[in-house]
């Protein structure tokens, strides 16, 4: 009784304190950062998180005028990284960053106890993924692949970066809407399953395609779709074509990355990061080349249209997740709604 | 391997080799135990419980076979034959005094709110000092306790200085 | 080859900027006072430099390790000369001879004949390191799932079996490591092991925190419960190596450096047992082996450069099959992946240049301790007169600031102290640590090649025993154990007289 009154007070001060400190904050919106800023990246040095957000970094380092750190903390899924910007003090010198689709998941699998809406999302780029085989398998089109795997249900093995990964999730949408069975065979993350195609220890891969693009145009893999409605083109190989001219009901929303900024920084932070974003980031050229050499698309949002944009991706991962036994929590308790 | 002295008495073998002997068992029942993912179409033999499983079995056997051993060799040395060391398990005062200041920094006086450039200069300090002392009590060095704190100090705020500068400046990690 | 001659000289020019330079300079200089201060290994040398190097270009970072790792190998001679002390466990062999020739006023030459040893060992080394690893990189590709189990667990045999007396307490050792590397989250489910609910220990233990503890932390610990003796110092006489001492033992320095490669080589094998058995094949093939432990040059010139070519040589497997060669080298490759650098079979396909790019570091580290060789003994005197108070709380900070600026996570410092303890307690239970380190970097590699190997057979063994290259290696595996034929036979020796 008394916790519950002592608890209303403190909401109700809290509340007009924030309002004070609002007030102010929104006549000057610009925020000049001190001291150097920190983006968390909770996967390896040198992985497809890793690279876009170096780009990225360095993009806003010239439009705010101060260094940006990019600090790696794998593990874990990419939870432990994103707890800890989570957890840092909510002054606006920590951010985090990848793919989109993870934040919204970490509370259904029950990593993490966070939401997408906790954060702000600046988005840079959306991978799709690429369906794959080694040169020397004899699969010259998709119907060619699904035809075995329905020949020889669990036999023909795909190498992604685990359980959660984006090759994860694209080849499991290929499987339902085919209703095929394949291997799954795990890797410490993209490049080593792409490798591991390319050394023929596995029969396909569907990691994303900026993994793939060198082992592409090195005619080391053999693409046969992408993972999407779009085509791609990647720079020395050609077109690789979309995988629903062949799968006709199929569907996988595309998977966005970007820098996430938790909610409850100072009003200004958000204010100052998303005018860099429509004003620098929408017009970056590194960028853009980074997105076109590799295979991704380019595709800058911030606000409510960066939200819109990720929800699709996150429902089809927490369902997914859900309909395989692996969800701790159900994502409609989360307010995830079935795709 | 010639019969003993060995360097360690069997008897301390034996001990340790009952913790692993222990430690690998509770490994393999708790891996044993541990989730087989079944739901997800998992087989056995891609449980994640079967490689700490098949690695805590090899450290209990390992464990019993330093434990048998350790009978062999005590059959024949007897319990607490081992090399001279001339040192013995038991902690030294000096070994307690450098842990304890080592762990007081470590745990308290980093990211517990003290500013990282002021534990560590107290913690500098204080070691140079203190050990410096200890070692003219035993007679292993010359000087005076002025001449010691006067040395302690300036250890103590130019490696504080130094740390701080390079880590923050350069590197740009924002210290605890 | 000439396409490699061509990258070679690439990457040596790339160096020669003044910053990188400076950094040699540096880093070398790091490297030998590391490796001369008794108790400061070089695995602790390149596990603390990683950590003062995260911020910088992975090149430059990696230039600097591997100057640090070249400069401690060599750098642990000179105490072991001056002081009877050998600065890194791989200088031991050097302190027979060494000091011998020191206590006959010969310190100088033996401190020359020690730059030279080294400085042949490290250029005979990186000789193959440039011709093997290009041509073993392919063989590597062979290398499937079931193959590396084996060789990761062959790692792990050998290094219980060679480093430490007591084989069996170092496959216990390395069976500790193994299952450090299990804690967290696993590859295949996403499963938290071993976590009690910890959100940080899902992430697993960081390899370089726990390096540090366990090399550095345990190291000063022990450091701490001796009386700090005053040092004595041997008169020397001019460390200018002499042609003549090379010459006459030329057959020594290719024999050792052979040597020294090879054990390099060899998964977990690391420059102390390099140092030791070229000392060993120098002696049986001397028409003088009465005078090895009395001061013989041939003696001191075996152990230091097969130390040194060992250095080199533990980096061919670390590029080749991303396995490290030692402990230090184990650091490296730690330091590598933290770079955005994948050793492994691809290296020649991924980053082709990255191989030549190691090899230049490599001679530039070794025209590194050239220059110390002939310029730095008075100045390391001083060093080594340092009072221990003053360097052990220092080297301390180091340690608890190096594993925070990793990863800016207060649980790498905890990671530390803890491998500190663990390692301190095990040292002090006679079990060697350098298999723990293995055991910690290999663990993963095992189950992921167990797991995924069981994934691709259908859950059968027997690709396991029948792949040819597994094959080779389960076999060489159980030769290794039955060799250490004594250990089995320790367990059943028994006196005449029956259980009482």
């Amino acid at each position: 009784m008394d916790r519950s009154k002592r608890t209303t007070l403190t909401v109700a001060i809290a509340a007009s304190l924030s309002m004070l400190v609002a007030l102010p904050a929104a006549a000057q919106a610009t925020w000049k950062p001190e001291k150097p800023i920190t983006i968390i990246v909770p996967w390896a040095a040198g992985g497809s998180t890793d690279q876009v957000t170096r780009v990225t970094a360095a993009e806003i380092e010239k439009a705010l005028g101060q260094k940006v750190v990019v600090v790696n903390q794998p593990g874990a899924s990419g939870s432990i990284g994103t707890k800890n910007a989570l957890e840092a003090p909510k002054d606006g010198y920590t951010w985090t960053a990848g793919a989109a689709k993870d934040l919204g998941t970490y509370a259904v699998l029950g990593m993490l106890d966070t939401k997408i809406g906790d954060w702000a999302l600046f988005l840079n780029v959306a991978n799709v993924s690429t369906l794959s085989v080694n040169p020397n398998t004899p699969y010259k089109s998709v119907a060619e692949l699904v035809d075995a795997m329905k020949a020889k249900p669990g036999q023909i093995s795909v190498a992604t970066a685990g359980v959660n990964s984006s090759g994860h999730s694209a080849i499991e949408a290929i499987a339902k809407a085919t209703g095929v069975k394949y291997k799954h065979v795990t890797y410490d993350g993209g490049n080593p399953a792409v490798v591991a195609t390319v050394a023929g220890e596995t029969d396909a891969t569907t990691q994303l395609t900026v993994e793939q693009a060198e082992m592409i145009r090195g005619k080391k893999l053999r693409p046969l779709a992408v993972v999407g409605d779009k085509p791609i083109e990647i720079d020395g190989y050609g077109t690789i074509e979309p995988l629903t001219k062949t799968v006709a009901n199929f569907k996988d929303p595309p998977n966005y990355f970007g820098i996430f900024i938790p909610k409850g920084v100072p009003p200004q932070v958000i204010a100052t990061v998303e005018k860099v974003w429509n004003e620098n980031i929408r017009n970056s050229k590194a960028l853009k080349d980074y997105a076109t050499s590799r295979g991704a698309q380019f595709a800058p949002a911030s606000g409510a249209d960066a939200l819109k944009a990720v929800m699709p991706a996150v429902q089809v991962n927490a369902w997914q997740a859900a309909d395989a036994g692996k969800a701790k929590v159900s994502p409609d308790t989360l307010g995830i709604a079935r795709p | 391997m010639s019969g003993g002295p060995y360097p360690v008495a069997p008897r301390s073998d034996l001990n340790t080799a009952l913790v692993w002997v222990a430690l690998g068992a509770a490994i393999v029942v708790a891996s044993w135990r541990m989730e087989r993912m079944t739901a997800q179409g998992a087989d056995l033999y891609t449980a994640p419980g079967l490689w700490p499983g098949v690695v805590g079995l090899a450290l209990a056997l390992l464990g019993g076979l330093l434990a048998w051993r350790s009978l062999v060799r005590a059959r024949e040395a007897g319990w607490d034959a081992a090399a001279p060391r001339g040192e013995t398990l038991v902690p030294t005062p000096r070994f307690a005094l450098a842990a304890g200041l080592f762990l007081v920094y470590a745990l308290l006086g980093v990211g517990r709110g003290l500013p990282f450039w002021l534990s560590t200069a107290l913690f500098v300090a204080a070691f140079v000092f203190l050990f410096r002392r200890a070692n003219r009590k035993v007679g292993d060095a010359t000087g005076s306790d002025r001449g010691d704190a006067v040395l302690a100090v300036v250890c103590g705020v130019a490696t504080a200085a130094v740390v701080t500068l390079v880590f923050e400046q350069l590197f740009f990690v924002r210290l605890p | 080859m000439f396409d490699g001659l061509v990258a070679f000289g690439h990457s040596l020019a790339s160096f020669a900027t003044p910053m990188s330079l400076g950094l040699i300079l540096a880093s070398s200089l790091v490297g030998v006072i590391i490796g001369a201060l008794p108790g400061l290994t070089a695995t602790m040398g390149v596990a603390l430099m990683t950590t003062l190097t995260i911020k910088m270009p992975s090149a430059q970072a990696l230039l600097v390790l591997i100057c640090t790792y070249v400069g401690a190998i060599y750098g642990g001679s000179r105490s072991a000369i001056l002081l009877n002390i050998p600065g890194t466990p791989a200088s031991a062999a050097a302190c027979l001879d060494g000091h011998a020739l020191a206590k006959q006023g010969l310190a100088g030459r033996a401190m020359g004949i020690a730059t030279s040893g080294s400085v042949l060992g490290t250029l005979t080394g990186m000789f193959f390191l440039a011709l093997f690893t290009p041509v073993l990189g392919d063989l590597a590709l062979k290398f499937g799932a079931y193959e590396f189990f084996w060789l990761a667990l062959f790692g792990v045999v050998i290094a219980g079996t060679l480093t430490g007396g007591d084989p069996l307490k170092g496959w216990i050792a390395g069976v500790i490591g193994i299952l450090c590397a299990s804690v967290g989250q696993e590859a295949v489910y996403a499963h938290d092991r071993f976590t009690f609910g910890s959100r940080d220990l899902a992430g697993g233990f960081n390899l370089v925190p726990a390096l540090v503890g366990a090399f550095g932390f345990a190291e000063l610990l022990m450091a701490a419960r001796e009386r700090a003796l005053p040092v004595k110092v041997n008169p020397f006489d001019s460390v200018i190596p002499r042609l003549a001492d090379v010459a006459r033992y030329w057959k020594t320095i290719v024999r050792s450096g052979l040597i020294g490669t090879f054990m390099g080589i060899l998964p977990g094998v690391g420059e102390d047992v390099a140092a030791w058995s070229s000392y060993a094949a120098a002696k049986r093939a001397s028409k003088e082996p009465e005078k090895f432990g009395k001061g013989s040059i041939d003696g001191l010139m075996a152990a230091e450069t097969g130390d040194n070519a060992c250095v080199p040589g533990a980096i061919i497997p670390v590029l080749t099959l991303g396995i490290p060669g030692s402990a230090p080298a184990a650091v490296l490759m730690a330091a590598m992946l933290i770079h955005g650098v994948r050793p492994g079979p691809m290296i020649m396909t991924e980053a082709p240049t990255f191989v030549y790019d190691v090899v230049a570091m490599m001679m530039y580290a070794t025209l590194g301790i050239l220059l110390y060789g002939l310029t730095l003994t008075n100045v390391l005197i001083k060093v080594l007169m340092v009072p221990k108070p003053v360097i052990v709380p220092i080297i301390f900070v180091l340690c608890v600031v190096g594993s925070f600026a990793i990863a800016s996570r207060l649980f790498d410092v905890w990671v530390m102290l803890g491998f500190g303890v663990v390692g301190y307690t095990l040292r002090r239970l006679d079990y060697p640590v350098a298999p723990l380190v293995l055991g910690m970097v290999l663990g993963d590699l095992m189950e992921k090649g167990l797991r995924r190997g069981l994934v691709l057979s259908d859950g059968s063994l027997g690709p396991f025993f029948t792949r040819p290259i597994s094959a080779v290696l389960w076999i060489t595996i159980v030769v290794v154990v039955l060799l250490k034929f004594d250990v089995v036979r320790g367990l059943f020796r028994r006196r005449p007289r029956p259980a009482a």
